[in-house]
């Protein structure tokens, strides 16, 4: 039977091909196990990760500081390509500075967190609660930007993959939480009884008490914000005050960042790849120098913190010059003075992250809210002598009697406000971020308020009083942000980032109503401020 | 194109070996019964003997046959074989008919298996080895341009060495690989190329550029699923099967010598302006570069005027005891961007040997390709050794085995994109008045002022020169093909096939940037290598035999193992102790290194059955069962079927007709499933440098998903191929529809989950579309041919679907343009703002543009546009068709042959555009108002630059109201006639407000290729031993002779990855003209 003979072929062809079938895919898992990358590491190695890249992002080498914040509170301006500093945005930056912090530095931290909380695999209390300190830091300078976020269904992406879109928060509930729980990182800390916590801590070489001190100063200046300004009758937060007065109350209790040895701040060894990111930037180009709003203030003031902040121009090495922000043209660089020595040129100056100087000030302010003038006035000029013990100069004995200094000649309590907020505006030099909070919150120096920018992308409008949403979360989360929006009664046009009323758009703790400037800087000449006037 | 194939064939059968016996001669001519025309080549053959001859080019033989001789038998590819007795006659002419065309075409399908082509169920298109080599290109894809119809080639740029993409009836993976499967010889091999994202980098080509064209006998491309299903997940995409010269066909020993020499030219630059310097609205003095003089640190041309003034440059004499330089004459230097440009040269020397007897036969082959880029100091070359053999170790059992040592080296390949590494990205950003020939001499000088090399500027830029010879990127990839086949025939019906092929390379690139570059002042090093490697081993059963009377049947089992390790190690120097000595020794910081492996393995078993009935009706099916290492177990393994039909109705109605020569219909549907990437499956952390002996490790942003399925591609297709008067006329056409489903895509997800991306199956893509070929003899008379050769694709992209709610998905930009896939609209949608137009609205609550059409907005305020209060789709990068027209011509032994291509649609972003306009530049940024003053004159003397449009303001909700000169509103729309505004500040206003202003429609017509050749087989040259010689002229890339893109080219792109459509400061393509020569001994 011929035909049989092809069927037992295709058989045999069939039967060959099933033996062939393979059998030896249970390598399969092993060899799909990344080679290259761990799939857990010990907490503290991403505890380094998240501080060296929060850091850097925040104050350093992301744009955040230097091509924004710092311009925008008129600390900084930029001197070429000075779109930014015209309020115009650019996308990427506006995607970068939401997502980043929580794919990146937030998502660390909460991994850190999972592992050394009490029952965690990595059991560390001192790790988690440092950790929680430096997330209280950046959510709060998340929410400072853009106002409502995720944050109760955030950084759930392991623990729920299936919801990709994570609710907003307030920022009231969020800034609630935060000062809730730097109490309790206080409260952890000090369990310790200043037992070091271990490796990995770059801000304070894991000692719990110098995190206690950063815990607390960070938490007043929540509850200084979430307090209210005075002459401004709408409080944020009621309680926020009392709570306050029970810190100070209690010093043991709430230790605080008193002198710049306890300063949080990430010292860079200067050499690639960790070089202040600052230098980094403007190694290999001249992008920013100091503002003419810091300049003149502070030449205003004969005030010797200038010598650092700013080098004298070269042109004349004997002056120093300030080119204003939002310019319609660039400067010629010689004629202006670029950014100090110590600043931006130092490829080991360190970040700051919370200052002492700072803390001072928020008790002044606390102690004007509640008619505490002596105190007041006591905090207000320690402040500036720490600011200036800061950057190793020595307050001159006269220095608190100079005009716009002398706390006695302020006769009312805004003009006392405004002596606490600009001094503090001038102390917080290089954290842009924070500045720009603090200048939205108190309205000073008034002259952000007076005049308009020569090339404002955003014509009668004034300071953006927020940062733009990203459009990646308009994309990915656009239901969740745009009821975030309509709750916060953003502003549909000019990109959300203006208040037409001096209120819509706000953030929770901005009670006040700053002026809308009705004219521009005349500009007419650059003032120069002689070196020698200094001291 | 017949005549050219005869002439061919001619060469290969000269070479059958003579046996001259006693007895008589007999002479005769063949001719083609259809036109009388004389055919050469035909091999005439004493029946039962190995005595013979072929026919000359005229169609004569004359042949010496034994007293015992009984027949001649008379034999050709295409044509019916003819015999013929020899009853006592000496003299016999044959009139040969046509075979019906293809009817003995045979094609290599995939596996290598061959089959007629009037069997297959699905469109296939080759291109002979001689039409790739001949076009010289050093990229073999190059060569296919406008050659095959359905296939898009986009070569990136005019670098020596830069990639090329191809992509076969569309894209159809979102974010995945769209390019074919190569195939050499049955073996996989990769097709790898770097992707430098928005911004551009350097390209280091695709690595199918390795394959020697001259090496190669035909390129099959292989367009459907159905084609593809047997090569599994890669051959989704399609297949580029290249099939190697082997010696077979060349009885004796055969030498062929091939030389050819090329020259390229800079095929376009941009216009650019003459009439302003650098500088600042007017004003410029030069320091140090860097903003120490007037305006000197900004790289723009809205400088003064140049009309000779004497101003202070860069390259003034330099007074040391002043410290200034001496003014000298302001002027233009139009050519300067040109000067920058050299001839490139080519020159490519092959030599070949191959034989073959009954039993053996091999094939070695040598070429050289040296080659010196259109930028001075960058190269590229190609070495080749190729050896293939085969062996017939008896009657049932076959040998054969192919290596090819490949080395692709590059001293210096330029970088591209915006880098200040590009020379390019100068020519958006300069003074007009720069006189680069000028610098190249001063590479080597110290600036006396700034300490630093001379340049024209110290803030951005390089001397072009000293990048060039400075600041260099090195490539050398050394890499082995080979397989080794073994058949064993158990009977004439039953055979066994194994086989086991590899492809080899490693490739190290090193970047080097010179201490004292403006970027990297302390220099820099980057070295990095790979170590590639995937074999593929298969087994394959076939049965093939008539188990009816006419009734053919074939099956085939086969089992295939593709195993793929990767290695990449790279090695990071962030400044450099001494200059020039880029090594490990010479790192101010310890070297940063990383080492990345990956490792994945996909298992498969296929069959696949085919029916064929009379030669006319053919059905087949193939099933294929992937286990891939990749995905998760319990997702292995996956099916796939495909099934396709051919039908001859010519054959089966029983016409047979000189006017309806051929007709067939065909049709298939395949499906293809594709896993996932190696390691999708879990988390991990990455490390980053210690800080100070301390860890820093980051937790992945991708976040995984276990439960990852294939993504799979679903193709249909129908096609008919029909032939008139005689096969003069003849047509292929193919409908096909693509639809990529459960696509493997890491989409964008809410950064507050703590992740950017996580892995899903989500999304539809499809690809609907058309080919359509038509091949056309208008002329065919004795010595004369006239052949036109039309290929056209439309196909209609669209992405049907992503995740749900989700609305686009970001594939890629730069400088705030979004490159996007957005339901509803083809793959590649370009996003972002554009100048708003009267009729605009918005919806403010959604953040969308609802409409936007009518005269541009204007604002009274700024003088500039009114740009959208959101971001809309403003282009789109899909093309929406390509076509190719081919003229041919033989007369006698001369050809030529003009390609024409055509691409109509398919948008780009410019960034030469966008920023030559910033920085004042380009020639649109000069030009009078209309006032008839100079546009450039400040606003308050006259000038200034009048935006047409219509003055009017976005209201915030989203509508438009419209304005007066001074602001207020206005019930009519008033024309801006008053409203002027400072050139610089027009153009410069325009980035970030109206990027739209810089995309541009990417239609082009292009004369692609003319070859012109002649062939020379004078008696006198066989007598020397030269059996012929063939001499030709090649121009490539000639001109463009339409495109509505100004000063690029718009094919230029980045690279060779899916997103295209976006230039910045690319190398410009060139234009080729070589001169080839080959003889055949």
């Amino acid at each position: 039977m011929k035909k049989m003979t092809y069927i037992q072929s295709l058989g045999a062809a069939l039967f060959i091909g099933i033996l062939m079938l393979p059998a030896c895919t249970d390598k399969f898992e092993e060899m799909n196990k990344d080679p290259n990358n761990p799939v857990d590491v010990p907490a503290y190695t991403a505890f380094t990760a998240a501080i060296v890249n929060s850091v850097d992002h925040r104050l350093g080498g992301g744009w955040m500081n230097h091509t924004y914040f710092a311009c925008w509170s008129q600390q900084w301006c930029k001197i070429q390509y000075i779109d930014e500093d015209h309020y115009l945005l650019r996308t990427e930056n506006q995607n970068d500075f939401f997502q980043r912090p929580y794919n990146d530095y937030l998502m660390n931290l909460k991994l850190v967190i999972d592992k050394t909380k009490a029952g965690g695999p990595e059991e560390n209390l001192g790790l988690n609660a440092a950790a929680r300190v430096l997330r209280a830091w950046n959510f709060h300078i998340l929410t400072d930007q853009f106002g409502d976020v995720p944050y109760s269904e955030a950084l759930l992406g392991l623990e729920n993959p299936d919801n990709v879109r994570p609710k907003y928060d307030t920022q009231e509930s969020i800034y609630k939480d935060l000062i809730a729980d730097l109490k309790q990182c206080n409260a952890d800390l000090k369990s310790l009884q200043g037992v070091n916590f271990g490796k990995g801590d770059l801000i304070y070489d894991g000692e719990p008490e110098a995190w206690r001190r950063f815990a607390n100063s960070l938490r007043l200046r929540l509850l200084n914000r979430a307090a209210g300004v005075v002459n401004v009758a709408a409080k944020p937060w009621d309680q926020a005050e009392a709570e306050i007065t029970a810190m100070l109350a209690d010093p043991d209790e709430y230790p605080m960042i008193e002198s710049n040895e306890d300063n949080a701040k990430l010292e860079y060894p200067g050499e690639l790849p960790y070089r202040n990111g600052t230098y980094n930037t403007l190694y290999t180009r001249t992008d920013q120098a100091i503002s003419e709003t810091m300049v003149n203030w502070l030449g205003d003031r004969e005030d010797l913190r200038l010598t650092v902040y700013a080098q004298p121009t070269s042109a004349d090495p004997t002056v120093y010059v300030g080119s204003q922000n939002g310019r319609g043209s660039q400067p010629t660089i010689p004629n202006i003075s670029l950014l100090g020595i110590k600043i931006a040129y130092d490829p080991a100056a360190p970040l700051y992250i919370l200052v002492a100087a700072e803390t001072y000030f928020h008790k002044a302010e606390h102690y004007l809210r509640v008619g505490d003038l002596p105190n007041a006035k006591l905090n207000y000029e320690r402040g500036i002598e720490v600011s200036f013990d800061q950057w190793d100069l020595t307050m001159a004995a006269d220095y608190v009697d100079r005009p716009g200094v002398d706390w006695e000649a302020a006769t009312t309590d805004e003009q006392r406000f405004q002596l606490i907020a600009e001094q503090n505006w001038a102390a917080l030099f290089t954290q842009g971020c924070e500045a720009y909070a603090e200048v939205r919150r108190t309205g000073y120096p008034a002259r952000i308020f007076q005049y308009e920018l020569e090339a404002t992308t955003y014509p009668g409008l004034g300071l953006p009083v927020r940062f733009a949403y990203p459009p990646n979360e308009e994309s990915y989360n656009g239901a969740n942000l745009q009821e975030a929006r309509v709750r916060q009664n953003v502003e549909a046009s000019n990109d959300g980032m203006f208040s037409t009323d001096g209120t819509r758009s706000q953030m929770w703790w901005h009670v006040k109503k700053n002026p809308i400037p009705t004219s521009t800087d005349p500009q007419t000449t650059f003032r120069q401020i002689p070196a020698s006037s200094l001291h | 194109m017949k005549k050219l194939a005869m002439l061919l064939a001619c060469f290969v059968l000269a070479g059958t070996q003579f046996l001259w016996a006693q007895g008589t001669v007999i002479t005769g001519t063949v001719t083609g019964k259809e036109d009388g025309q004389p055919i050469p080549g035909v091999a005439v053959l004493v029946k039962g003997t190995t005595i013979g001859t072929i026919t000359d080019f005229d169609g004569k033989y004359s042949l010496s046959v034994p007293q015992n001789a009984v027949s001649l038998v008379f034999s050709f590819v295409g044509m019916k074989t003819v015999e013929v007795p020899i009853e006592g006659k000496t003299t016999i002419d044959v009139a040969m008919e046509s075979d019906v065309l293809g009817i003995s075409e045979v094609v290599v399908t995939a596996l290598g298996i061959t089959k007629e082509k009037k069997s297959i169920g699905y469109a296939i298109q080759d291109v002979s080895g001689d039409e790739i080599s001949r076009a010289g290109e050093r990229n073999m894809v190059n060569a296919l341009q406008g050659k095959v119809a359905g296939v898009f080639i986009n070569n990136s740029s005019g670098s020596v060495a830069s990639s090329s993409r191809i992509v076969i009836r569309g894209n159809n993976s979102l974010t995945r690989e769209n390019q074919p499967l190569f195939v050499v010889d049955g073996v996989p091999i990769s097709n790898t190329y770097n992707t430098t994202g928005g911004y551009g980098g350097i390209d280091y080509g695709n690595a199918a550029m390795d394959i020697n064209p001259s090496d190669i006998e035909s390129v099959t491309v292989l367009k459907g699923g159905n084609a593809a299903a047997l090569y599994g997940q890669r051959g989704a995409n399609g297949v580029i099967m290249i099939t190697t010269k082997s010696g077979k066909s060349r009885k004796g020993l055969g030498v062929t010598f091939e030389n050819s020499f090329a020259w390229d030219n800079v095929l376009i630059l941009p216009d650019f302006q003459n009439e302003y310097g650098q500088g600042y609205y007017g004003e410029f003095e030069y320091f140090d570069g860097a903003g120490g003089g007037i305006n000197d640190n900004v790289d723009e041309s809205w400088g003064p005027k140049l009309d000779g003034r004497l101003i202070p440059q860069y390259d003034s004499p330099y007074d040391p005891v002043t410290g200034f330089r001496t003014p000298t004459p302001w002027v233009a230097h139009p050519d300067n961007i040109k000067s920058l440009f050299q001839t490139g040269t080519s020159r490519n020397t092959s030599l070949a040997l191959e034989g073959s007897n009954e039993k053996a036969n091999f094939r070695l082959s040598m070429t050289n390709n040296d080659a010196i880029g259109v930028v001075p100091n960058t190269d590229l070359k190609k070495n080749s050794f190729y050896l293939t053999g085969g062996y017939k170790l008896s009657e049932k059992l076959q040998v054969s085995a192919t290596a090819n040592y490949l080395r692709n080296n590059s001293a210096n390949i330029p970088s591209g994109g915006y880098t200040s590494a590009n020379i390019l990205q100068q020519s958006s950003w300069h003074g007009r008045q720069v006189d680069y020939a000028g610098l190249k001499k001063m590479i080597n000088v110290i600036d006396p002022v700034t300490g630093r090399p001379f340049n024209w500027n110290h803030s951005y830029h390089d001397n072009p020169w000293w990048t060039m010879y400075k600041n260099t990127n090195s490539r050398d990839r050394q890499r082995i093909i080979g397989n080794v086949n073994i058949q064993y025939f158990f009977t004439d019906w039953l055979n066994f096939q194994a086989q086991v092929g590899t492809d080899y390379f490693s490739e190290v690139r090193n970047e080097r940037r010179a201490k004292g570059s403006n970027d990297w002042p302390d220099g820099q090093y980057n070295s990095w290598s790979r170590i590639f490697n995937e074999t593929n081993a298969s087994a394959m059963l076939t049965f093939n035999r008539n188990i009816l009377t006419d009734l053919n049947l074939t099956a085939t089992v086969g089992a295939n193992i593709m195993h793929r390790d990767d290695r990449q190690q790279n090695t990071f120097i962030a400044q450099l102790i001494i200059p020039d000595l880029y090594a490990t020794s010479n790192a101010v910081v310890p070297p940063t290194t990383w080492l990345s492996e990956s490792h994945q393995e996909i298992q498969s078993v296929y069959g696949l059955i085919n029916l064929n009935y009379k030669g006319w009706l053919s059905l087949e099916g193939t099933l294929r069962d992937d286990w891939a290492s990749t995905l998760p177990v319990k997702k292995n393994p996956y099916s796939y079927p495909s099934f396709n039909a051919g039908f001859v109705f010519t054959d089966a109605l029983g016409i047979q007709s000189n006017l309806f020569s051929y007709g067939k219909l065909r049709g298939g549907w395949a499906k293809v499933a594709s896993p996932a990437d190696p390691y999708s499956l879990t988390g991990v952390y990455t490390s980053s440098d210690p800080f100070e002996g301390n860890p820093v490790m980051n937790y992945t942003n991708t976040l995984p998903n276990i439960n990852l399925d294939p993504e799979t591609t679903v193709s249909k297709e129908v096609g008919a191929e029909l032939k008139f008067f005689n096969n003069r006329v003849g047509f292929d056409v193919t409908l096909f529809q693509k639809n990529t489903t459960n696509q493997i895509l890491p989409i964008s997800i809410s950064s507050a989950t703590g992740f950017t991306s996580k892995w899903i199956n989500a999304g539809e893509m499809q690809n609907k579309g058309i080919e359509l070929l038509v091949n056309l003899t208008p002329v065919k008379l004795r010595k004369f041919t006239w052949d036109v050769d039309i290929n056209y694709t439309r196909i209609k992209n669209e992405v049907l679907s992503l995740a749900p709610d989700m609305s686009f998905f970001a594939l890629g930009g730069a400088w705030s343009i979004q490159i996007q896939a957005r339901p509803g609209e083809p793959y590649g949608s370009m996003f972002y703002r554009t100048i708003a137009r009267e009729n605009y609205t918005a919806d403010t609550q959604k953040g969308v543009v609802l409409t936007n059409s009518g005269r541009p907005l204007v604002s009274p305020f700024t003088g500039n546009y009114v740009r959208t209060s959101y971001n809309t789709v403003i282009g789109n990068i899909t093309p929406d068709w390509l076509g190719s027209l081919r003229n041919s011509f033989m007369v006698d032994k001369f050809n030529l042959s003009v390609l024409i291509d055509v691409r109509k649609g398919g948008d780009l972003f410019s960034v030469t555009n966008f920023f030559g306009e910033y920085a004042g530049t380009l020639a649109s940024t000069v030009g009078k108002n209309p006032k008839g003053n100079d546009i450039r004159t400040p606003v308050d003397e006259g000038g200034g630059y009048l935006v047409k449009g219509v003055l009017g303001r976005i209201k915030p909700d989203g509508t438009v109201e419209y304005l007066d000169a001074n602001g207020n509103h206005s019930d009519v729309p008033i024309e801006n006639t008053e409203v002027y505004i400072e050139a610089q500040d027009y153009f410069e206003g325009i980035w970030g407000y109206q990027g739209g202003r810089s995309i541009f429609d990417g239609s082009y017509v292009k004369l692609r290729e003319v070859t012109a050749g002649y062939t020379f087989d004078q008696p006198f040259l066989q007598k020397i031993g030269i059996r012929n010689l063939n001499l030709s002229l090649v121009g490539r890339n000639l001109a463009i002779l339409h495109k509505n893109v100004p000063n690029i080219d718009p094919e230029n792109a980045f690279d060779a990855g899916n997103v295209q459509g976006l230039e910045s400061n690319m190398l410009p393509s060139v234009r080729t003209i070589s001169v080839n020569l080959k003889v055949v001994f």
